[in-house]
């Protein structure tokens, strides 16, 4: 017998670690299909915006929400002085663009984990919040934590944004035109170096932001990176890379896989069941569980 | 296009001359010269990586003890003549397989003895390295019933297993008005923290209470589920093994689900900075297990007078308060040195010697401010120090610890049950 | 490329002399300097010899691995289970290490390789992953407390044997697989018809395809192979550490530290291996000798990745062997900083 109110908490549970999720995935699915670079760094990113938060929090009395748009804007800027040199490894006549890439990304990685750990110490740092605590108790299905709620608002929105800038204005079509063919988009005049640098700037932005969430309804820990850049990986891979709205149901569907997997079965297993989905997806449908990401190498 | 051969010759050069610098800067500070008259003591620990925290603080109870019996006694007295100590480091790098190099770059260099890393699984790829060299080796740190399981001859530890230290804080909570009826126990899936939620629920066995569930998962688990497991079962107590990270997210998600057991019982590190920075609002109350703090009443001993007069010296020294691991470690020095006494021979030690103090280690009884030190000579806590009583306690508004258990140990009265997160 | 002089050539005659002094310092080295020093060469070897088994796939084959690790775990697991659950002798283990790997790596490699680029190097890290989750997990591994495995003299090959099993078999046994693998890289892909197939699938597979390579059997082959050296270097390593765990000998650190010494050393080159397990493993081991406890060198290799991607990719090799010089570096900056044009 199945217990309801257990139930439907755990589908709120679920739901709401898919929200956290989708924040992560939408920049980084950008930068995938429209740099088609595999960043190794996403997960620093997360890593850095939250200690950004904790540092910043107290500055504004102990609320990591005004850090945000500090957050953004740094973040932006230096996502667009970073992307030139990515840009750089992945093209010319290098061989092995898509390593080059990684292993840059890889490298910018190891750098950021490395001097936050070196500067702060391998504590963990608490990312205050005095308006997001607590809970929001719906009687007959749950309580909503009010940290995440507003978190997986906020990866929705940021979704929505990125969608409406890339379809429906002539910035966002330039960079449309740039994922589909670069040399022709170069040829018919659009400054490749600008838009992708505004892309790169967008998703690091996004990214920055959201480690201040997470950072917020966990804590901040030089070490946190990892586990976000695999989770960032496996939001594509089941999107379908390249593939924006795609990130939705990834989201839902590792967040209720992880919230019911580790009930209702056991909590030993979570990650061997959420990795052999993604290996799975890989082999059978490389485009993703709904078909829809772009086959390409 | 012509290359400059003479740029690619003198880079050359410069890389081989760097290295051959180093070879020989590595070699020449190796092998321990044959006559000596201090002390050496080789310490393993990790002082950089993950675990760079808790190395230092080993490294600091190591270097508080060596700098003591330096200054108050001039070092250690054997056959009349007085022997300064020095310790060397080498870093483990939060590492199994380098803290192995790390503890055989120590033994070439000749030590006297060894004092041992931080964490259990370091430490249980040293000590197979002290056992083929015969090197005596303590430490004040490691705590996984594992390591004693192997029956090392030459290794020991000043602090209980953590089968003992949850087993005995998970009992004394139980014991507490109103008597909890149910427990619920989770645990990260690593050694240590599995054998800490196999005490719990030992302890909790023992005094006949209910235990809902026994949930283990992985390290980056998220804690929303477990929580709601939890909050569904609706435990009066809530215990749980892991490291101080998955301590911080557990109260956090309580807090933001509402979950509010009569108390939260936590093992390792409730006592600690980390703790309190990253669980912030969330953190006072949390009942924690420990063996010393400097509150405790014990009689002072070897070296220190009192836990207070440790906890002074550590303040001036380091500024900052010592937990038990940083007792434990200053600990195992003292150790080291009562035995030294005893085998009455001067540095460097022979061969013989090392065999002779295995077999002092084996019989000798210490007291320190840390506690009664002896170690057991067989069965599963093999070489372990069990004699030292694990204390419960619980953290404050201001996040200072206070001892709430046993009951014979107990300095105050524990705030239980504790308010749940809108009271606060 | 460039008519410079490799540098064991510069004096005429000398390279014979180059290979003399280095084997015979390589065979001397745990006799002359010792215990210590013997552990350090010991984990260079087996580096170097991991390095080079990526390089085979991800240097020569063009197949970003992202989950090579995960045999070297395989490897130690096999010589784990074989000794401690049941009682077998260490060389029991060795054998187990290679067939298990190859059957694993062939049932890997069959869906896998269909796969290419990213989606590749996702895809393997997702299954190394997968197999530390399982491991941690499954019983027979010691689930989350992990295995010790035992040392005597008898647990060689079942008879006592008449040397200690220390650090100096250990450094012998490291120094022959690695030449072993130097040896097999060196006359599989530098030598014979093979090495032209794989580079010929790794530059254009449908060119190649089209001139009678059957591909897809290179690429298993290849992949195969690979995955069996770094489970042969995993099992001796793993009689040699004693305590295995997963978060060890199965971690994802692993994989990618052989990733950055193949790059760092020269991708696709005999030597390159040789040169970045080098440089990375000694700057990892001996930095806190050197540079002082810290975790300095984390950002330090972080910087060093960077700045070698970005101006000498193909790595200290092809530095050696003058394929990046100042001219090149100042081209690179230049178009680099055209790149910068943001506003």
């Amino acid at each position: 017998m199945v217990d309801i109110g257990l139930f439907t908490q755990i589908v709120i549970n679920g739901l709401l670690l898919g929200g956290i999720y989708v924040t992560i995935g939408v920049g980084f699915s950008l930068a995938f299909g429209v740099l088609e670079v595999v960043d190794f760094a996403v997960g620093e990113y997360v890593m850095v915006g939250a200690f950004m938060g904790a540092v910043l929090a107290p500055v504004f009395g102990s609320e990591g929400i005004f850090a945000i748009p500090i957050v953004l804007v740094v973040f932006f800027a230096l996502g667009a002085l970073i992307q030139p040199l990515i840009h750089h490894v992945t093209t010319g006549d290098r061989p092995h663009p898509l390593l080059m890439g990684l292993v840059f990304t890889f490298g910018l990685a190891t750098f950021l984990r490395g001097s936050v750990l070196t500067i702060f110490g391998p504590n963990n740092r608490d990312v205050p919040s005095s308006l997001l605590t607590g809970g929001v108790t719906i009687p007959g299905l749950g309580t909503f934590p009010v940290v995440r709620t507003v978190t997986a608002v906020f990866g929705v929105s940021g979704l929505i944004v990125f969608m409406y800038y890339l379809y429906r204005t002539r910035g966002g079509m330039a960079i449309r035109a740039i994922a589909e063919d670069r040399t022709n988009a170069r040829l018919m005049g659009i400054n490749i170096n600008r838009y992708q640098s505004i892309a790169y700037g967008a998703y690091a932005a996004l990214t920055g932001s959201a480690g201040v969430f997470i950072g917020m309804t966990f804590t901040a820990n030089p070490g946190m990176g990892l586990q976000y850049t695999a989770f960032a990986f496996f939001m594509v891979v089941l999107a379908g890379m390249g593939y924006l709205p795609g990130v939705i149901i990834a989201g839902i569907v590792l967040g209720l896989t992880q919230s019911f997997t580790a009930v209702y079965i056991s909590g030993n297993v979570v990650l061997l069941v959420l990795f052999a989905i993604i290996y799975g997806v890989l082999l059978v449908s490389p485009a993703g569980i709904l078909g829809k990401g772009e086959w390409a190498t | 296009m012509t290359r400059k051969p003479k740029d690619r010759r003198t880079f050359l050069k410069s890389v081989g001359g760097a290295a051959t610098a180093v070879g020989v800067a590595g070699c020449a500070g190796l092998g321990g010269g044959s006559e000596r008259d201090y002390f050496k003591l080789g310490a393993v620990t990790s002082l950089s990586g993950d675990l760079r925290f808790g190395g230092e603080v080993t490294q600091r109870g190591y270097d508080l003890w060596a700098d003591t019996i330096n200054e108050e006694q001039g070092g250690i007295e054997v056959g009349g003549e007085t022997y300064e100590v020095q310790i060397e480091y080498a870093d483990a790098q939060s590492n199994p397989s380098t803290g192995a190099d790390a503890a055989s770059e120590m033994i070439n260099d000749g030590a006297d003895a060894i004092l041992g890393p931080y964490s259990s699984n370091v430490t249980l790829a040293v000590c197979p390295i002290m056992e083929q060299n015969s090197m005596p080796h303590i430490t004040g740190s490691a705590e996984s019933p594992q390591i004693w399981q192997e029956g090392y001859e030459y290794s020991f530890g000043t602090i209980p297993t953590v089968s003992i230290i949850g087993n005995e804080a998970a009992a004394a909570l139980t014991n507490l008005e109103p008597q909890p009826e149910s427990v619920y126990i989770t645990a990260v899936n690593e050694p240590f923290s599995v054998a800490t939620g196999d005490s719990m629920r030992a302890a909790a066995e023992e005094a006949g209470i209910t235990i809902e569930n026994y949930e283990k998962f992985p390290r980056n688990t998220d804690y929303t589920n477990v929580v709601s497991a939890a909050q569904n079962a609706d435990p009066d107590l809530h215990l749980h093994g892991g490291h101080i990270g998955s301590h911080v997210n557990l109260v956090n998600a309580a807090e933001q689900l509402g979950y509010n057991p009569d108390g939260f019982l936590m093992h390792y590190g409730v006592n600690t900075g980390s703790y309190k920075d990253g669980a912030g609002a969330q953190a006072p109350h949390t009942f924690g297990a420990t063996v010393w703090i400097p509150s405790v009443d014990r009689e002072g001993g070897v070296l220190f007078d009192s836990p207070q007069a440790y906890a002074d010296a550590s303040q001036s020294a380091y500024e900052t308060a010592p937990d038990y691991t940083q007792a434990g470690s200053t600990a195992a020095g003292i150790v080291f040195q009562e035995a030294f006494k005893e085998l009455g021979a001067a540095p460097p030690l022979s061969q013989e010697d090392k065999d002779e103090l295995i077999g002092i280690l084996e019989e000798i009884e210490v007291s320190t401010f840390y506690g009664d030190v002896a170690f057991e000579t067989e069965g599963e806590y093999h070489h372990n120090n069990i004699n030292t009583q694990p204390l419960l306690i619980q953290l404050g508004e201001d996040g200072s610890p206070t001892i709430v258990g046993p009951e014979d140990s107990a300095t105050d009265e524990a705030n239980y049950p504790v308010p749940a997160w809108d009271e606060r | 490329m460039t008519d410079a002089v490799p540098f064991l050539d510069r004096i005429p005659g000398a390279r014979r002399y180059w290979y003399v002094g280095i084997g015979a310092l390589l065979l001397v080295w745990p006799m002359v300097f010792g215990n210590f020093w013997a552990r350090i060469g010991i984990g260079a070897l087996m580096w170097i010899g991991l390095a080079q088994s990526w390089n085979m796939i991800g240097g020569y084959a063009g197949y970003l691995d992202f989950g090579h690790g995960a045999y070297f775990g395989i490897g130690a697991f096999a010589a784990g289970i074989a000794m401690v659950q049941f009682g077998y002798p260490f060389l029991v283990g060795f054998a187990l290490a290679i067939v298990v790997s190859a059957a694993v790596s062939y049932l890997v490699a069959v869906p896998t390789l269909r796969l290419t680029g990213a989606y590749f190097a996702i895809a393997t890290w997702a299954f190394a992953e997968s197999m530390k989750q399982a491991a941690l997990v499954t019983g027979i591994t010691g689930g989350t407390f992990g295995l010790s495995l035992p040392r005597s003299p008898d647990t060689l090959i079942g008879v006592a044997v008449p040397f200690e099993i220390a650090e100096t078999f250990f450094y012998y046994a490291m120094l022959a697989l690695c030449l072993g693998t130097m040896a097999l890289t060196y006359y599989l892909f530098e030598r014979n018809e093979f090495g032209y197939r794989v580079k010929a699938m790794r530059d254009d597979q449908d060119a190649a395809e089209s001139l009678g390579i059957d591909t897809t059997r290179v690429k298993r082959q290849v992949y195969v192979l690979s995955c069996m050296v770094a489970a042969v270097f995993g099992s001796v390593h793993a009689w040699y550490i004693v305590y295995i765990h997963p978060n060890d000998v199965l971690a994802p650190i692993i994989t990618d530290r052989m990733v950055i010494m193949a790059l760092l050393g020269g991708l696709g080159t005999l030597t390159g291996p040789v040169a970045g397990g080098l440089l990375v493993f000694l700057l990892e081991r001996l930095s806190s000798v050197f540079l002082g406890s810290t975790t300095f060198y984390l950002p330090l290799i972080g910087t060093l990745i960077m700045i070698t991607v970005l101006f000498a990719p193909s790595g200290i090799i092809g530095i050696l062997r003058g394929e990046v010089d100042r001219g090149d570096v100042r081209r690179n900056v230049k178009e680099l900083g055209e790149k910068f044009d943001l506003l």
